[in-house]
């Protein structure tokens, strides 16, 4: 007997008659074509939902913006690339959250920010800020840096503001307008001795950002305060040059479309309007300006 | 419709060869029948797609696999002894033997000798209807035909030494 012969004939056996019909094999083939479109329509809904749910969730994910008083977690700024380092120093612990007045409340549709409130701590050692100290030079080098670090913002003169307390600028996107604010002074001893006397002068609860040039000038980056009026926002940036020369930047959500000369006082302007949700620059355009003010000659 | 013309004429040519080879496979007439069912239902599922010429193989394919996933899933029990009765008939009957001593082949091995010899492919159509390598074949077909030889108790020769 040869096995393989044997198996070539296994086919040829008596078989009972089949059971299956061509309509069950048709009814279920039907059924499972169906399943498999519904399959398919199921799922490009699945992937679909899963883009909405995985967009919604990164969103959800995304840096609380409430906490305006950290520039790196908040609306306050659009973007929050700088890459200086905190000082290294325990937080202030908040006695409160920011809470607009009743007076003049943010705009209606705008948030209102839950901004921990924390102590300012003047610094030890003040000195008088304005331009005076500033050479025309300088004043026109601090103009023209201004302009060319910040090629992606419209850089124009705040109108109704003199040279002599402050150069002001208005800094317009299609976020809207704000302001930026730059004012100097003379300080005695170490830049880092005045950059720490005044690491919590504008009331920030986290440290400040800090980053120290190798020609010894500090720059200090504080977080995004919020005041009155309208929910009004600033933060500031510091200079301190190895020349004994302070800078100080102070970037704020509202510009001159939103004040007015105060019928009732000659010379002071008067808020009028809300201004901006955000502050005009990201953390990172506001942090450029601060190596190019250690070079204006 | 084309696609149920088409399929029905398959079907009514091809369905017994299927239950056949599904028992030759299974040895058992209702799992047979309940193997070539599902295949031809996942043919009709795909039948667009399938070329005619290959229609046959195709079925074929999916009902080893089936049979083979039949018997990862639950374990196969040995058959230790020949039954007294083959499942077509008395013990005598050559066809029911034969069956009853496939029965005793592990299913892989069953299948491979079903493949190679039941369905005379080469060794290379068998790896590619198994999924596995044609070394794999090799080896599943002779061990297969060494127990189906010990399964028969007696004396036979083969074309393979």
């Amino acid at each position: 007997m040869n096995i393989e012969d044997e198996l070539r004939g296994a086919l040829d056996v008596s078989a009972p008659p089949p059971t299956t019909t061509l309509d069950q094999v048709l009814k279920r083939g039907r059924r499972r074509v169906f399943a498999q479109r519904a399959g398919a329509v199921l799922g490009v809904f699945a992937v679909v939902a899963g883009i909405g749910i995985g967009a919604t969730t990164l969103n959800h994910a995304a840096p609380d913006p409430t906490p305006a008083d950290q520039p790196d977690h908040g609306p306050a700024t659009v973007e929050h690339a700088t890459g200086w380092p905190r000082v290294e120093t325990p937080p202030q612990i908040p006695y409160g959250t920011w809470s607009p007045a009743t007076s003049a409340p943010p705009p209606a549709g705008r948030a209102v920010l839950q901004i921990p409130l924390c102590n300012t701590k003047e610094p030890l050692e003040v000195w008088g800020l304005g331009t005076e100290v500033l050479s025309a030079k300088t004043v026109d080098g601090l103009i023209d840096l201004v302009r060319r670090e910040l090629p992606e913002v419209t850089v124009s003169n705040a109108p109704g503001n003199s040279i002599k307390d402050a150069i002001e600028f208005d800094l317009t996107d299609s976020g809207g307008t704000g302001s930026l604010s730059i004012s100097a002074g003379r300080f005695p001893g170490t830049p880092q001795w005045h950059a720490n006397d005044n690491l919590w002068s504008t009331g920030d609860c986290e440290p400040a950002r800090r980053l120290s040039l190798a020609d010894g000038t500090v720059m200090q980056l504080h977080g995004v305060r919020p005041f009155e009026p309208f929910q009004s926002l600033k933060q500031v940036l510091e200079v301190y040059r190895k020349d004994g020369l302070y800078v100080r930047l102070e970037l704020r959500n509202f510009g001159s479309p939103d004040v007015r000369p105060d019928p009732d006082k000659p010379g002071v302007l008067q808020r009028v309007g809300a201004g901006r949700a955000t502050l005009p620059l990201s953390e990172e355009q506001f942090s450029r300006l601060g190596p190019a003010i250690a070079e204006v000659g | 419709m084309r696609r149920d013309e088409e399929f029905s004429e398959f079907f009514t040519s091809r369905f017994d060869w299927a239950r056949r080879t599904a028992y030759a496979m299974c040895g058992d007439w209702s799992e047979a029948e309940e193997l070539a069912q599902n295949a031809f239902v996942k043919a009709y599922a795909k039948w667009p797609s399938i070329r005619r010429d290959t229609a046959v193989a195709y079925v074929r394919t999916i009902v080893t696999r089936l049979f083979l996933d039949s018997r990862r899933r639950r374990r196969e029990d040995p058959v230790a002894d020949l039954p007294e009765h083959g499942v077509g008939g008395r013990f005598d009957d050559p066809d029911a033997r034969l069956h009853a001593a496939l029965r005793q082949v592990p299913p892989k091995q069953r299948a491979a000798l079903v493949l190679r010899f039941v369905h005379d492919l080469s060794i290379e159509q068998t790896a590619a209807e198994l999924g596995c390598s044609i070394g794999n074949v090799k080896s599943q077909t002779a061990r297969g035909l060494a127990t189906l030889r010990e399964a028969y108790g007696e004396p036979v020769t083969s074309e393979c030494a």
